[in-house]
């Protein structure tokens, strides 16, 4: 009788206990400051919301300020970039639909299903994510979010986000030895606020118009879809964790593109076979990006392959020596 | 002792940011005739300066022992003969226009490397980091300081590249028909599609568009 009381006992504490596990996680799906939800809704703000503001972009000892626009007309982006200092730059981007997913997007929004390699938890694999409580960015609080780097083939973040409105106020690129390659920052911004047409206008007649070619909609790249991504070229090796986000190959200069992406750092490579190949062979870098442009001999003519990322050095050259031509 | 020497250091701190009074100089300048490590001290404060407006030589030369030498040399000369008394004054304004030659020389000597053009992917990034502290915790980044400075992930000595300022290196002899500019504008160029490949995939917004190169760069 007494082993069947405390039986009954045991019982009801493991159920207890269980019970409480369950609504700690559930609790923890649904808290809007974890790490996931944190990535998710910055991947979601930077392109749902109309904003305009002033930031900084600072690396190697040089200091830029670009001021940004950015609306939603008709369900799409609208975007128009102007650096405030240094030479005239402007920068218009439009025709983004918000419907469109792309990879690194699917990566940090974790809407990754039926994409090959890509699992659920797919940055933590590669990253520890740690919140490190707020600081102020703009006037506004913000929540402060290490992303560090399991393996030497990336760097690492210290990002800035709205815990407001999850919008990215704030970013340190952060190479090997905690070095910091680049930083940037909002000095001023509104959030959610109307935007003039015109004032996405560019007034500059130089101004550059941003392609969204190279980097497709995830419907049409997905793993189950009947049209998969043409190049006559690959990457035996990428790094663990980077998948291909998008192909193109330019009918004007036969340049073909190739862009991977692990939800954070993206990195393109080029192939050329026009002037480009008479270029010796290359290793460059500013701030954060690196370049590496190395030659092969294929069936007797010669291709400039070149790696451009925010991604170490090593990296880059270990990705350009793998790459083969597709017979 | 010890304490009259950290006064000399504050006074110098001082004197270095324009912040002396008139006795301090005096003092500063008579304690650094007569004490090496307070000279020692002076010449670190006036690199790390320099350094700090991107003006540091590639090699420091120190005229300080070879000028202090040439003054005793002329003065026991001149000490010597009647004639040396009277040239005297004379001979201590040579010393001092050749001193000043001297700095001259020392300063175009500093300033030249800043007016260079900048070679290629922008070799303007060469960072002297001598005061910086970096960011280091066991697994994690630890809070910036507010003192964190941007570099050059190029500078980093420990990983063998032995000039921060080779920011492009060129592997093979460049052919005579390809320039610099050439090299220049094909890296501008795909560093540009990057940009757009960046800013479409990294939902770090607007972030690429600010990495975008100009002309400057």
């Amino acid at each position: 009788m007494k082993q069947a009381l405390l039986k009954f006992f045991l019982r009801c504490c493991v159920a207890a206990i269980l019970s409480v596990v369950a609504v700690s996680s559930s609790l923890a799906i649904d808290d809007p400051l974890s790490v996931t939800n944190l990535l998710k809704r910055m991947a979601e703000a930077n392109r749902h919301l109309s904003y305009q503001g002033v930031f900084s972009y600072e690396y190697g000892g040089t200091l830029k300020t670009v001021k940004v626009l950015h609306a939603v007309r008709e369900g799409q982006e609208v975007e128009r970039i102007v650096h405030l200092s240094g030479p005239k730059k402007e920068v218009v981007r439009r025709g983004n639909d918000l419907k469109c997913q792309r990879l690194g997007d699917a990566i940090l929004r974790g809407t990754t299903s039926g994409i090959a390699n890509i699992s659920r938890g797919h940055l933590e694999n590669y990253y520890n994510l740690y919140v490190k409580g707020e600081d102020r960015v703009a006037g506004r609080t913000v929540i402060i979010l290490h992303v560090v780097p399991k393996d030497p083939f990336r760097y690492g973040y210290a990002l800035g986000i709205d815990k407001e409105t999850g919008l990215l106020l704030q970013s340190m690129l952060i190479g090997s030895n905690k070095r910091v390659l680049e930083r940037f920052q909002f000095m001023d911004i509104s959030i959610g606020i109307l935007i003039d047409d015109m004032a996405l206008e560019p007034t500059d007649t130089e101004h550059h118009m941003a392609s969204l070619e190279a980097s497709p909609c995830l419907e049409t790249i997905g793993s189950n879809s009947s049209a998969p991504m043409v190049h006559k070229w690959q990457a035996s090796w990428v790094p663990p964790g980077f998948a291909m986000a998008g192909t193109h190959t330019s009918t004007e200069t036969q340049r073909e593109t190739q862009v991977f992406t692990d939800g954070l750092a993206v990195f393109s490579v080029f192939i050329d076979s026009d002037e480009a190949v008479n270029l010796p062979k290359i290793q460059a870098q500013r701030g954060a990006t690196v370049a590496f442009l190395s030659h092969m001999d294929v069936e007797g003519r010669n291709y400039a392959i070149c790696v451009v990322g925010e991604i170490p050095i090593e990296a880059a050259k270990q990705v350009a020596e793998s790459i083969t031509r597709l017979q | 002792m010890s304490d009259n020497k950290t006064q000399i250091k504050e006074s110098l701190s001082a004197l270095m940011d324009g912040q002396a009074d008139e006795l301090e100089v005096r003092r500063v300048l008579k304690s650094v005739s007569e004490d090496d490590e307070l000279r020692d001290t002076w010449r670190r404060h006036q690199m790390a300066a320099a350094a700090m407006r991107r003006e540091l030589p590639e090699q420091v030369v120190d005229y300080s022992v070879a000028i202090r030498n040439a003054i005793e040399q002329e003065q026991s000369i001149h000490a010597r003969t009647g004639v040396g008394r009277l040239l005297q004054p004379l001979g201590r304004f040579a010393v001092a226009a050749s001193v000043a030659a001297i700095a001259v020389i020392g300063i175009q000597q500093y300033s030249q490397p800043a007016s260079e053009p900048a070679p290629l992917a922008s070799a303007n990034e060469v960072q002297v980091d001598l005061s910086a502290p970096q960011l280091r915790t066991a697994a994690e980044f630890g809070i910036p300081p507010m003192t964190a400075r941007t570099v050059s992930a190029t500078s980093n000595a420990e990983q063998g590249y032995t000039a921060p300022q080779s920011v492009v290196e060129v592997s093979h002899v460049v052919p005579d028909q390809v320039t610099r500019e050439q090299v220049q504008a094909y890296l501008n160029d795909l560093m540009l599609q990057h940009t757009e490949h960046a800013a479409m995939n990294t939902n770090q917004g607007m972030l690429p568009f600010a990495r975008m190169p100009t002309d400057q760069d």
